[in-house]
């Protein structure tokens, strides 16, 4: 089976336990007379929130698409992850703002020997969560190898021969694509690892308090102020830890290209085809993690027949397969005027659309490589095609004139 | 409202809310009072909500396409806003915890005075701050009312004639010329200039049809296209009104307790009978007193009434549940928008009947409608032609057509199908390798195989046919291995 049943087992073991170290903590709590137990418990409380929303995302994302989503919920996980995520900054900034109010005004703690145990046994549970979260990776990848090797048959696309010799390269990718967790049990070991570290400052701050007891009237020592001091290089280190799984769920959220694509390079080859005069309207992004969807206009210079456009698309569909796009959709406009290399020739019905179409002030990756001026693609340089007699063309760029050519670094 | 305005209002209310965060602060140092670190703590968690709207304005400024960002940062509107809702979502957690806490240890508020005043100034504060943002509250309802009238206005303009008697004359130049282009480019080599007139007069016709309806429903749609920054706004609103009642719980807490309560003061034996529930740590000291007023018979004085202490934490559950209750919506609306779902106001399955029955449309495959942000919708789609010569016509209606269900950026592929049977027509003829199924946007309908064929050939028997047959193509059709593994996963 795949690694998808693994994922949503730990997932609810990891629930099942941490319901269970949360009401007996309570329970301990209010038996034992100690508010300090009731709070800590509420932390488990947070575990369970984040375990909850990580379980129905792995749930969700795996329906297909219907009629309300096109893509199917594929992307639950990475709002998901991003949830939680958010949440946890949340809980950080209200436990750094505890920890404030406690250097301001220190306490002592009351029973350390029970909050000693009771300490001891969540980290506990909260190190057999990070194990079991931890482990898959290494054997998941053996698995995969293997599951690609035995599903290895003929390459075939668009009802032609595909060339062979790419198998082993994509097998390469493969292998190297899954390395990383899931963005759904980032998200949660996050928060395992906040309730662990919590732990470990609760049992240094008790076995301190333990070792050397004080007296109950005395004035609060520099004991009282390691557990806060703790607490803050605590919320410190998860938030450094937590900022690659932000960056990532954001950077596929806001629909950015995959990281490790140069969008220009595959346009200068998508251009350098035979048959394209022109290439614009190129959108490249992901869906989740490895699966990148890119969507593009391409001119092409004559009545094409069937069996040209079908070659044309195995040429197009290729350069998209080897820079590791697969679901692409390529709308051909067939043009004749050379000079009106980049424009699109079937834009929406009015100039007016521009503003509601997806990107209104409107650069056009503009290659022309049959004799018009030649823009470079270079880095992240966009440039406006010159005016000429078209009126279509006039009209564009009376709307855009003012926007000067921007380079724009993220 | 303009961008400056938007902008210019978060910074004012930044500045504002982060001095007051300050002066909190300081208060709290100068009076020793944990309630006014704790309300300053609030401010701050404001001040982190503005500024993640403000960088998210500030980012969906540049709507320019990059090589990082192919559309632009125009969604970060969305983000914001989403971002936002779950940090309130869980600071309610936190809070209700809180309250939790304060039920079984209660406490007395020190200085109520001195938080009487803070407590009124941050009210004010946020009272501002609700009136520079009340626009977006209410409003956020109207861009939904806005985004569900598009469809309607397209088909029937019926508004703003003023705007379309202005640009009657520009309109029709537009069309003419838009026209005239076109026909350049798909027609030549047809017949001579008499067919090309009267062809485009047709044309010129048609797209004046459709100029009108653009422009009818072009104006509905700027003022409902501001919906991105609306969700940013609204979340920035939630996070002020939840601060505003956070006050205004401070206040009425810190008055009650100076009119009604009755402190304990230095001098006399007095109980604080309310610290008896089971999980106080005051035990000791109830059960002392117990015996030194058997043991005296005398009067001792109790502090009280004992239900002031409690106000608190009931007042910040209600309004935890207020706050819950107006955060869900903003929540499930940018957590749709940016899981690429279908617009609320798009029908998909009507779409997809009407476009099949467009004239020279064979099948529609692979169709996915999302929205960027606000109303900007893209939309892509295989479509199956009988053959490229009279194609661009076709792009034509099929762009005419998404323009009128308001989605104005599509991308349109023909395919050309070498076989007319009907098992071909609605299979994709252009897969990726079928190696690279996984990576797939979405599984659909793959090669032809034998199995695929049989589902596509029963399903498909009147390819014009009703919408109901077609939209179960995005579930039915798998490949093989690809349906075996759901199979199994749904299992689990």
């Amino acid at each position: 089976m795949g690694r998808y049943t693994g994922k949503t087992c730990r997932l609810i073991f990891m629930l099942v336990i941490t319901v269970v170290f949360f009401v007996a903590e309570i329970v301990a709590g209010y038996a034992g007379n100690s508010i300090a137990l009731v709070s800590d418990s509420f932390n488990m409380l947070s575990d369970m929130v984040s375990l909850c929303v990580g379980l129905l995302s792995a749930r969700l994302s795996r329906r297909r698409g219907s009629a309300r989503c096109s893509y199917g919920l594929a992307r639950v996980e990475v709002v998901g992850a991003l949830s939680n995520a958010v949440f946890l900054a949340a809980l950080l900034f209200s436990i750094s703002a505890e920890a404030i109010k406690r250097l301001t005004r220190p306490e002592r703690i009351d029973d350390p020997f029970l909050v000693l145990v009771v300490g001891s046994l969540g980290l506990a549970v909260n190190v057999v969560g990070l194990f079991i979260f931890q482990d898959c990776r290494w054997m998941c990848g053996r698995a995969r190898r293997a599951a690609g090797e035995k599903s290895e048959e003929k390459t075939v696309m668009n009802g032609e021969a595909g060339p062979l010799a790419h198998q082993a390269e994509s097998q390469q990718k493969d292998t190297n694509q899954s390395d990383g967790q899931p963005l759904n049990i980032r998200g949660v070991l996050l928060h395992v690892l906040n309730d662990a570290l919590g732990s470990v400052v609760v049992v240094v701050a008790s076995v301190l308090f333990y070792v050397w007891p004080d007296d109950a009237n005395a004035p609060c020592n520099w004991k009282c102020y390691v557990d806060p001091s703790l607490t803050l290089v605590m919320v410190a280190i998860i938030l450094i830890s937590a900022a690659p799984l932000m960056k990532e769920t954001t950077s596929i959220l806001l629909q950015m290209s995959p990281p490790d694509l140069t969008v220009a390079t595959i346009l200068e080859d998508v251009s350098r085809l035979a048959a394209v005069v022109s290439v614009h309207e190129v959108h490249v992004w992901e869906l989740v993690k490895d699966r990148n969807v890119a969507t593009l206009h391409v001119k092409v210079n004559s009545e094409f027949g069937k069996s040209e456009l079908r070659s044309l698309y195995a040429q197009i569909r290729e350069v998209f397969h080897k820079a590791g796009i697969h679901s692409v959709t390529i709308q051909v406009e067939i043009s004749d005027d050379e000079l009106d290399g980049s424009l699109c020739s079937n834009p929406c019905m009015s100039t007016g659309c521009l503003k509601l179409s997806c990107c209104p002030t409107e650069p056009t990756f503009a290659s022309g490589n049959k004799g018009n001026q030649s823009h470079s693609l270079g880095e992240v340089s966009v440039d406006m095609v010159d005016g000429t007699k078209n009126v279509l063309r006039e009209r564009d760029t009376k709307q855009l004139k003012g926007k000067p050519t921007e380079t724009t670094k993220f | 409202m303009g961008l400056g305005q938007t902008h210019g209002r978060l910074l004012c209310m930044l500045c504002l809310t982060f001095g007051f965060f300050i002066v909190e602060l300081v208060v709290s140092r100068v009076t020793a009072s944990l309630a006014m670190l704790s309300d300053s703590f609030h401010m701050l968690s404001d001040v982190i909500a503005l500024t993640v709207a403000l960088v998210a304005v500030r980012f969906a400024e540049k709507t320019q396409a990059t090589s990082k960002n192919t559309f632009g940062w125009i969604r970060a509107e969305v983000m914001g806003a989403l971002v936002n809702a779950v940090f309130l979502t869980a600071l309610c957690f936190t809070i209700l915890l809180e309250a939790v806490e304060r039920y079984a240890d209660p406490h007395e508020i020190e200085n109520p005075r001195v938080v009487v005043w803070v407590g009124v100034a941050g009210l004010l504060i946020n009272l501002l701050g609700l009136f520079l943002f009340h626009g977006h509250a209410g409003a956020g309802g109207h861009g939904h009312s806005h985004g569900g009238h598009t469809h309607g206005g397209h088909s029937h303009g019926g508004h703003s004639h003023k705007n379309y008697e202005k640009s009657d004359k520009l309109a029709r130049k537009e069309a003419e010329e838009e026209a005239c282009n076109l026909m350049v480019k798909s027609n030549c080599g047809q017949a001579g200039d008499q067919a090309v007139q009267i062809e485009s007069d047709v044309i010129l016709s048609r797209n004046l049809n459709v100029q009108m309806n653009g422009d009818v429903s072009l104006e509905q749609l700027e003022q409902s296209s501001e919906t991105a920054a609306q969700l940013n706004m609204r979340g920035v609103f939630l996070h002020v009104l939840g601060d505003a009642l956070g006050s205004v719980i401070v206040v009425v807490n810190a008055l009650i307790f100076t009119f009604v309560w009755r402190p304990c003061h230095g001098e006399e034996t007095c109980t604080n009978p309310c610290y008896n529930s089971h999980c106080s740590d005051h035990q000791h000291t109830h059960s002392e007193v117990h015996s030194l007023s058997n043991a005296t018979g005398g009067v001792v004085s109790a502090a009280g009434p004992c239900w002031v202490l409690y106000l608190d934490p009931t007042l910040c559950v209600i309004m935890v549940v207020i706050l819950l209750y107006t955060t869900f919506p903003l929540l499930k609306e940018s957590a749709l928008i940016l899981l690429q779902t279908v617009p609320k106001q798009i029908d998909m399955q009507r779409l997809d009947g009407k476009l099949r029955s467009l004239e020279g449309v064979l099948a529609v495959h692979e169709l996915h409608i999302w929205q960027l942000a606000g109303s900007r919708i893209i939309a892509t789609a295989h479509v199956k032609c009988h053959d490229p010569a009279s194609y661009m016509d076709i792009a034509k209606r099929i762009k005419s057509f998404f323009h009128d269900e308001g989605i104005h950026a599509t991308t349109v592929q023909p395919e050309f199908s070498s076989d007319a049977t009907e098992s071909s027509v609605s299979e994709c003829e252009l897969p990726c390798y079928s190696r690279c199924a996984p990576k797939l946007c979405c599984e659909t309908n793959r090669k032809s195989g034998s199995e695929s064929e049989a589902l596509v050939g029963t399903e498909d028997s009147s390819s014009q046919g009703t919408p109901q047959q077609h939209t179960v193509s995005w579930n039915i059709q798998q490949e093989p291995e690809a349906a075996l593994q759901t199979h199994m996963e749904s299992t689990v």
